[in-house]
């Protein structure tokens, strides 16, 4: 009766649910969760399809306060999958959710904005395009690759003075700001300033060459200077040898 | 009897070693606690969430002790210099906070500030300063040795703009120097010894193909010259 009683609650236990909702929010009931468990009860509350690409497999620790806003919901599975090295592929005109390694995320489309405003504030990989205005897209883009995310990618297009990036929808938000700030007027102006400067003030090298190499380019002069050496030492011997042979 | 025991262990195992009474952090000591019980009893204390993948509990034993009642602010300060230590980062994300590895800060963590305002503290911000002088390129060098480990500096070409990645308190004390390094002297200095001419980059961006491949050929030409004369002095 008790290993009936015993299996009863394990059984119980087991199908327990992960997330509960209450009124507007919603309580993860463990401390420490498997991601899967998560996802499959995110499924349900959302009344999606969730399609694991892959073995899934990763653990979460939640401390403190375990309650979620109703609103919060989708940004917290976005963190799970982040945490864990995954990412959320979103397609609501089939109504399902894939979650795929991040590492993967090239192969898939994900949803391409042009407007921040429609830029979701979640750890999904989405793609986004800017056109800059005054500072050059190839400048930009290259100081911007030591912020980019493990698996976040930034091109530009040089003719249209555009930037493609695909990074978390967190990160561009980020990146978005920064491009911002410098795409401005003023960016040009000292830019050329700049540039006028470093041209006027170009570091001049002076070439040291030894005593070998002028003589080699100057033959005329060490010529001249080997005969003029030579006449002196000439008449300098002569002039000698005609006092000696005075006093002789 | 056990029952009893057990029952009255409970409260005491869920029970949070912070006190906070009035906003004030009450005086306790943390011997040889694991990080994870730390961070539990943080999260209990201040009712926040906090979130994290499964940390490392080689050598992250938390030792400290608050001798006096101290503000929460100065707490939360405390909170992040004890994870910066263990080689954790904080990320605060709407009302969750992550504590992620240190190392992985660069995959997007930290909020973007501008150099008037930003926390100065062990949390990771990035930081957009800009110079009275267009001394960027120089600067940004002479700065990378004192970046913290996971810090990154970066300037662009309008010799004013840099963009720093560091702990708060980190970028204050850059900010420190490189306000003392941004002058008209530097400037003249600058002009004097003559700027230095970046080494041209063969990308497809700055030259096209056919173009490269013309410079090619003319090395080619130039090698061939070379190599006849060479023979015609031999």
């Amino acid at each position: 009766m008790k290993i009936i009683l015993c299996l009863l609650i394990s059984f119980v236990a087991g199908a327990q649910v992960l997330i509960k909702k209450n009124n507007n929010t919603y309580n993860v009931i463990k401390q420490k969760f498997d991601i899967k468990e998560f996802f499959v009860d995110y499924g349900k509350i959302k009344n999606i399809n969730i399609i694991f690409s892959e073995d899934v497999v990763g653990k979460t620790f939640l401390y403190g306060k375990k309650e979620i806003k109703k609103e919060e919901l989708d940004f917290f599975a976005s963190i799970i999958a982040d945490e864990n090295g995954y990412t959320m592929v979103v397609r609501k005109h089939l109504n399902q959710i894939e979650i795929i390694s991040t590492r993967d995320v090239r192969y898939k489309t994900n949803s391409l904005y042009s407007d921040i405003k429609n830029v979701p504030f979640n750890y999904n990989h989405v793609k986004f395009t800017m056109k800059l205005e005054y500072a050059l897209a190839n400048e930009v883009t290259r100081n911007m690759r030591p912020f980019m995310s493990r698996y976040g990618r930034i091109i530009d297009e040089r003719n249209a003075n555009t930037i493609i990036i695909s990074d978390t929808a967190r990160n561009i938000h980020r990146l978005y700001k920064l491009i911002k700030v410098l795409d401005k007027p003023a960016y040009v102006s000292r830019k050329l300033a700049n540039e006028k400067f470093n041209t006027k003030h170009a570091f001049k090298k002076i070439k040291k060459e030894s005593i070998l190499n002028v003589l080699k380019d100057q033959h005329v002069l060490f010529i001249i200077a080997f005969s003029i050496l030579g006449g002196i030492i000439g008449f300098g011997i002569a002039n000698s040898l005609n006092r000696k042979k005075m006093e002789w | 009897m056990n029952k009893i025991l057990i029952l009255l262990l409970l409260p005491v195992l869920s029970y949070s070693k912070i006190k906070i009474v009035n906003g004030m952090v009450q005086p306790m000591k943390y011997e040889n606690v694991s990080i994870e019980s730390f961070l539990a009893d943080y999260a209990q204390a201040l009712d926040i969430t906090l979130l994290s993948g499964k940390l490392s509990t080689k050598n992250k034993k938390v030792n400290f002790s608050i001798s006096k009642e101290l503000p929460l602010k100065s707490f939360k300060e405390m909170f992040l210099t004890i994870l910066s230590s263990k080689g954790y980062a904080v990320v605060k994300d709407k009302s969750f906070s992550r504590v992620i590895s240190s190392r992985d800060i660069r995959y997007g963590g930290g909020e973007f500030y501008t150099s008037s305002d930003f926390p100065r503290d062990d949390r990771y911000v990035m930081v957009f300063h800009e110079l009275r002088n267009p001394l960027a390129h120089s600067i940004a060098r002479n700065m990378r040795p004192f970046m913290s480990r996971y810090g990154r500096i970066i300037n662009f070409n309008d010799g004013h703009s840099i963009v720093i990645h560091d702990r708060g308190d980190q970028i204050d004390k850059i900010l420190g120097i490189m306000s003392k390094l941004d002058n008209k002297k530097s400037i003249q200095t600058l002009a004097k010894l003559g700027v230095k001419k970046k080494k041209k980059r063969y990308s497809l961006d700055s030259k096209s193909l056919d173009e490269l491949k013309v410079e090619k050929l003319k090395l080619e030409e130039e090698i061939l010259k070379r190599k006849i004369e060479k023979r015609s002095r031999q």
